[in-house]
């Protein structure tokens, strides 16, 4: 269950605290549903936003603030394996999360080096050809979906490229023969017990992969999200001084 | 001891005085009430009355100074819409507290000067320690009733004194805070000592560059009273910006959890006061407000 306890103290993240209410709102919504407002991923974040609502009725502005670092901590989860977090009770830092979606995205970057602000730019500029604004997320969302980086929601509607991202944008042969195998393991899960035990035996395990590891799907959008929230944070940081 | 502290009797303001207030056409000064520049009635207007407000023991009116304008701002408050800067020094001269406050900064200097043993440093807290001498002379001629002639002589000296050891203070400061903020102090101990200095000093210079100005004018310099407190003024929140400047600097590190707070207790400890002295603002009453208001000179030393 992701709540407060499970936040990892992160640098990258600490911005949230100041960001505005609607702002988290939306990065939480990433977090739980899809972009039709769905609920797709009820982890513990749904249920902890509900009890912060529950505790300020009259201002949802205080419900969304008070929670940011349990909205954190669900990204960070998301960042890390599921498997793992099992085990491990956290997830893994927000610079991690950057990191991977830049690779799974295909952004060029060197980890020693790399400024968590820089990246993002790189990863909005490269996935819609400019930095985009909370103004966007419409517009963030469809192009993600085109793009096939938005998991089952994707697979509706641009199967072929959700399963080309599955197994890396710029696959080769080999990633393309894996990439039907996991498109027809994705297919064949909800009837798993009528299909041939073969074609399962076989699909299978890159299925589970999938879907158990780094959760794409939620970080692609929730990142672009942050690195939107962060542009808009860092024109006004010092209207958060305390001094 | 029992300490009578007096305060302007609005009562027995005249229909002039009482017209320019709400005019908004009036500027209080060293217990005078003037004309601002650039009306039609020039000089004075009243010397403003004043009446007995309380009796307090010194030792109740300072026994909770964690900082000084707090306390001072509470016995203020009913009068503020007049001035806040008069009342202000006129409390402090009457009053124990600016010799008591100047006490809590000599054991900040000792502090200092006894643990960091560099020469540069030994030099500007000798220094500061002179400047505290001469703030406290500022207020004893103030507060006599001398004639002006007798007293001009000193007084002359006096701020002749002030002026130089300010901008020794203005430059020691500066150089204290930057020598924290690039970490070129490690040592907690020496960090935590020299801020206590920087945060008590902060909150007295506005006081002795106010008496500093008020003296001046009362010596009827009043030009060189204006760009005293024009300059003090600039000095003043060039040091408070630097100093905010760290503060931010620390405060966003911890929040960004760059910092542990357990690790940087000498910031937690200093964060109240430093918070007190920017939001009560006495900088600004005893500073900006002087410096960006022009009185009319009065006619008889035209």
């Amino acid at each position: 269950m992701a709540v407060e306890s499970k936040f990892r103290e992160d640098k990258d993240l600490a911005f949230l605290q100041y960001a505005d209410w609607q702002d988290l709102k939306v990065l939480a919504n990433s977090l739980i549903k899809d972009h039709s407002g769905k609920e797709q991923w009820t982890g513990g974040l749904k249920k902890s936003l509900d009890k912060s609502i529950a505790m300020y009725p009259e201002s949802k502005e205080q419900a969304y603030k008070n929670s940011w670092k349990s909205i954190a901590a669900e990204l960070q989860l998301y960042g890390g394996d599921t498997f793992a977090n099992l085990t491990r009770g956290k997830g893994v830092t927000y610079q991690e999360i950057v990191f991977d979606v830049a690779k799974k995205v295909g952004v060029d970057v060197h980890k020693d080096t790399a400024n968590i602000s820089d990246v993002e730019e790189k990863i909005l500029r490269l996935l819609f050809q400019r930095v985009l604004t909370m103004d966007d997320i419409g517009y963030m969302y469809r192009t993600l979906e085109d793009k096939g980086l938005l998991g089952l929601t994707s697979l509706k509607s641009k199967p072929w490229n959700t399963v080309k991202n599955a197994v890396g944008l710029n696959g080769n042969a080999g990633a393309v023969a894996g990439a039907g195998a996991i498109f027809a393991g994705i297919k064949m899960i909800p009837k798993l017990a009528k299909v041939n035990p073969i074609v399962t035996a076989a699909t299978l395990p890159l299925t589970i992969k999938d879907f158990s590891s780094t959760a794409y799907r939620v970080t692609i959008p929730a990142v672009c999200i942050v690195a939107m929230m962060r542009t808009k944070y860092t024109k006004n940081s010092s209207d958060y001084d305390e001094f | 001891m029992e300490t009578d502290i007096f305060t302007f009797d609005q009562e027995r303001f005249s229909a002039d005085l009482i017209k320019a207030i709400k005019n908004n056409q009036v500027i209080f000064r060293d217990g005078v009430a003037y004309w601002k520049k650039g009306l039609e009635s020039k000089g004075i207007i009243q010397h403003v009355p004043l009446k007995k407000v309380q009796a307090l023991t010194t030792e109740t009116f300072v026994k909770n100074l964690g900082s000084m304008q707090s306390s001072i701002q509470g016995t203020i408050v009913a009068a503020q819409a007049i001035s806040t800067a008069s009342l202000m020094v006129a409390t402090v001269i009457q009053t124990q507290i600016l010799s008591k406050k100047i006490e809590v900064v000599r054991s900040a200097v000792l502090e200092v000067s006894q643990t960091i043993n560099e020469q540069n440093i030994l030099f500007y807290t000798d220094k500061v320690s002179q400047y505290l001498s001469v703030v406290q002379n500022l207020k004893l001629i103030l507060q006599s009733d001398e004639d002006t002639k007798t007293i001009e002589s000193l007084a002359n000296t006096t701020l002749a004194d002030s002026m130089h050891l300010k901008n020794h203070m203005n430059f020691f400061m500066l150089n204290l805070i930057n020598l924290i903020e690039s970490e070129q102090i490690k040592d907690k101990e020496h960090i935590g000592l020299i801020l206590n200095f920087v945060q008590q000093m902060l909150e007295i210079l506005p006081l002795g560059m106010h008496l500093e100005h008020i003296l001046s004018h009362r010596l009827n310099q009043y030009q060189l009273s204006q760009t005293l407190v024009e300059d003090s003024h600039q000095k003043y929140s060039i040091l408070l910006n630097n100093y905010r400047g760290y503060l931010n600097l620390m405060n966003n590190r911890i929040k960004s959890f760059e910092l542990k707070a357990s690790e940087v207790s000498y910031f937690t400890k200093i964060k109240q006061p430093a918070l007190d002295l920017i939001t009560n603002q006495i900088h600004v009453e005893l500073l900006e407000k002087p410096a960006n208001e022009q009185l009319s000179i009065p006619q008889n030393v035209k």
